[in-house]
């Protein structure tokens, strides 16, 4: 090698060899670790819904249904619902450690990162609370950490079929939550763009990717259009009055003025005190059911979703202060960033059911549980510096010209995309719903904790490159 | 090395102060309050709601006046969910409760002093989930119950309303 090239090299991305093997092992572990005490998963009311529809087949669209055919193939395949449990936290698990040793160019240094990975998911402990769950949430991000991971395999092995496997987990990541394509939102130009990272890719491979992410999103769509076997087209479910509400009891609270229409009230208007009642920023569902002083708000009046549809539009437009206020509060919540408590952040148990789902070891589950609670109360410890961290250590790759700033910049858009449109749709606080961006953040923080050990090792190594797009390039030596 | 460094503390320390940690905001009325005993409780500067319609008659009364019999209960009074500080000024308390003979939550709570005179109430049809996991024999998912007193001191005992008007049980005590 050339020095020239030899500095080359130094610029770009290393998209080396695959550990297999090394990865395997730590996902096993890190699977047993989780998956274990917890065992075959939490079950609250959204996953004995889908577990109970792969039974009974898809009646609705209120949840996309990949979630359920993942259950009729867990049980299909004789491994009842802890087989979902265990692949998709393995499938999370195995895809980080793979990528970091794509991307980092010693094998221990992978490892450490890998591990630092996993130790994330201790110290923020809401990301472990809800890997031991089987929440929705979960294979979402480990699907969107596959695809990552199995675009990075194609650039290292400069293999088509792996761009095509990108693709199809990033379908299942999109086809398992409405809103989960803002985690795609620059990863999948950046595959079509570039599907061999830093390889000079002509126009025809492009094209390969571009039609294998269109067929995949296509599919995704249409898997929340027409149900599995019959093919049957089941309408849409209209959840949106839902959010609409949450808004109206929000802008109320904040204004003192009731917006919520009389109704859903039995013809009483509220007084503010009333709203302030009801309305509780971390679930729009808190304002259900019975409330001290209030009447309760009745959801099966006809006409409920034009109702409150017609409310949320005079209300919202002449009161966007209050609307941003109460959104605010909301992401507050969600990020973790209220001073007092985190919301949701674990389940803890196996809901009430007909399928003799009960947790294997309650008194490890109880205690896990019981720390993931405790531990949430920590303000250093909640979800936002997940992406604090992965925003810094994405400008500081930048500032250091480390080519790899493109890729974590593509990963971060994905975690600050999904979290954004949550701040407009989100109808409740839970720490679940950022799960994937959660997953996406803590990747960028263990990739750029192991860049920083590298540097440590070898200094010169990895280079203050003026990296672009075309800068980004598979290397085949050193390693 | 030490431009990164800088780069990365500078980001962080930046978006960290951007990020500090938030109370809730003015409007929604709440704050933290610090109990006597140590434990913190959410407050409302919302004065205490009006009570169920027909709480409002039993009030003041001593809690065996129209009582005919007292039945098993389980369940427990747990802690003050919210202080409201407005004037009427008091607290809501919160809890679970299931009749063990009706297999049922009692559909009212009473609260009663150290008199025993009823001085609060709420009702039942709170979702509690986690009360049938740790005991299989409560088979309604909607245990949980609320219930309101301008009492804020002292303790109160709480008692389940049965649906008949005329059974009571103890379902539990709580120092305010």
């Amino acid at each position: 090698m050339t020095n020239t090239a030899a500095a080359a090299d130094e610029r770009a991305i290393v998209v080396g060899e695959a550990h297999w093997l090394s990865s395997a092992v730590l996902g096993a572990l890190a699977t047993f670790v989780v998956c274990f005490p917890a065992w075959p998963g939490h079950f609250g009311y959204d996953p004995l819904y889908a577990y109970r529809t792969s039974i009974t087949g898809i009646e609705n669209m209120v949840w996309p249904p990949v979630h359920a055919y993942m259950f009729w193939l867990s049980r299909h395949l004789g491994l009842g619902a802890g087989g979902l449990f265990a692949a998709q936290v393995f499938i999370l698990f195995f895809s980080a450690a793979l990528s970091l040793g794509l991307l980092l160019r010693r094998r221990a240094l992978a490892i450490g990162a890998a591990v630092g990975f996993f130790g994330l998911f201790i110290l923020v402990p809401p990301l472990f609370g809800v890997a031991m769950s089987q929440w929705r949430d979960v294979p979402t991000g480990s699907f969107a950490m596959l695809a990552v991971c199995l675009w990075l395999c194609a650039s290292a092995q400069r293999d088509l079929r792996f761009v095509v496997g990108a693709a199809i987990a990033l379908g299942i990541s999109v086809s398992l939550r409405y809103n989960a394509f803002p985690l795609f939102a620059l990863i999948a130009p950046l595959i079509v763009a570039q599907p061999f990272l830093g390889c000079a890719v002509s126009w025809r491979e492009r094209g390969a990717a571009a039609l294998a992410l269109v067929l995949c999103l296509g599919l995704a769509v249409a898997s929340v259009q027409w149900r599995l076997p019959d093919l049957k087209r089941v309408d849409a479910a209209n959840t949106k009055f839902t959010i609409q509400l949450f808004d109206l009891l929000g802008v109320s609270a904040c204004s003192n003025e009731s917006f919520v229409p009389r109704q859903l009230t039995g013809g009483v208007t509220l007084s503010g005190a009333q709203v302030r009642e009801l309305y509780d920023p971390r679930h729009a569902q808190l304002a259900y059911g019975p409330h001290a002083g209030v009447p309760e708000l009745n959801l099966t009046v006809p006409q409920t979703e034009r109702i409150i549809d017609q409310a949320w539009r005079k209300a919202i437009p002449t009161h966007l202060g209050c609307y941003f206020a109460h959104r605010n509060i909301v992401f507050v919540e969600q990020l973790g960033m209220e001073k007092h408590h985190l919301f949701y952040p674990v389940h803890g148990a196996i809901d009430p059911n007909e399928f003799g789902l009960k947790l294997a070891h309650p008194r490890l589950s109880a205690a896990l549980t019981a720390y993931v609670v405790e531990a949430s109360r920590q303000l250093w410890r909640r979800p936002f510096w997940l992406y604090a961290f992965a925003a810094a250590a994405t400008l500081t790759l930048l500032a250091r010209r480390d080519p790899r700033w493109v890729l974590c910049l593509a990963v971060l858009a994905g975690a600050y995309g999904n979290v954004a449109l949550l701040y407009l749709i989100g109808p409740a606080a839970d720490a679940r719903y950022i799960f994937p961006s959660n997953v996406l953040c803590a990747f960028i923080i263990a990739l750029a904790g192991g860049i920083v050990m590298e540097r440590i090792a070898t200094p010169h190594a990895g280079g203050r490159a003026r990296s672009t797009l075309g800068g980004i390039r598979q290397v085949e030596s050193g390693r | 090395m030490r431009y990164s460094r800088v780069t990365l503390f500078g980001a962080v320390a930046g978006l960290s102060a951007a990020i500090a940690a938030c109370d809730q905001p003015e409007w929604r009325g709440l704050s933290v309050t610090e109990a006597v005993n140590g434990e913190s409780h959410p407050q409302s500067s919302d004065p205490l709601p009006q009570p169920p319609a027909w709480l409002q008659p039993l009030q003041g009364q001593p809690l065996r006046a129209g009582v005919s019999k007292e039945v098993d209960c389980k369940g427990n009074a747990e802690n003050v969910a919210l202080i409201y500080a407005g004037q009427p000024n008091g607290v809501r308390i919160a809890g679970w409760a299931w009749g063990s003979d009706e297999r049922a939550p009692p559909p009212r709570i009473l609260i009663v002093d150290s008199s025993a005179r009823i001085v609060g109430g709420g009702e039942t049809g709170l979702e509690r989930l986690d009360v049938p996991t740790a005991l299989p024999e409560v088979t309604s998912n909607y245990t949980g119950w609320w219930a309101l007193t301008s009492q804020l001191s002292g303790s109160v005992e709480v008692y389940g309303l049965m649906a008949d008007g005329k059974s009571i049980c103890r379902v539990g005590k709580l120092d305010l």
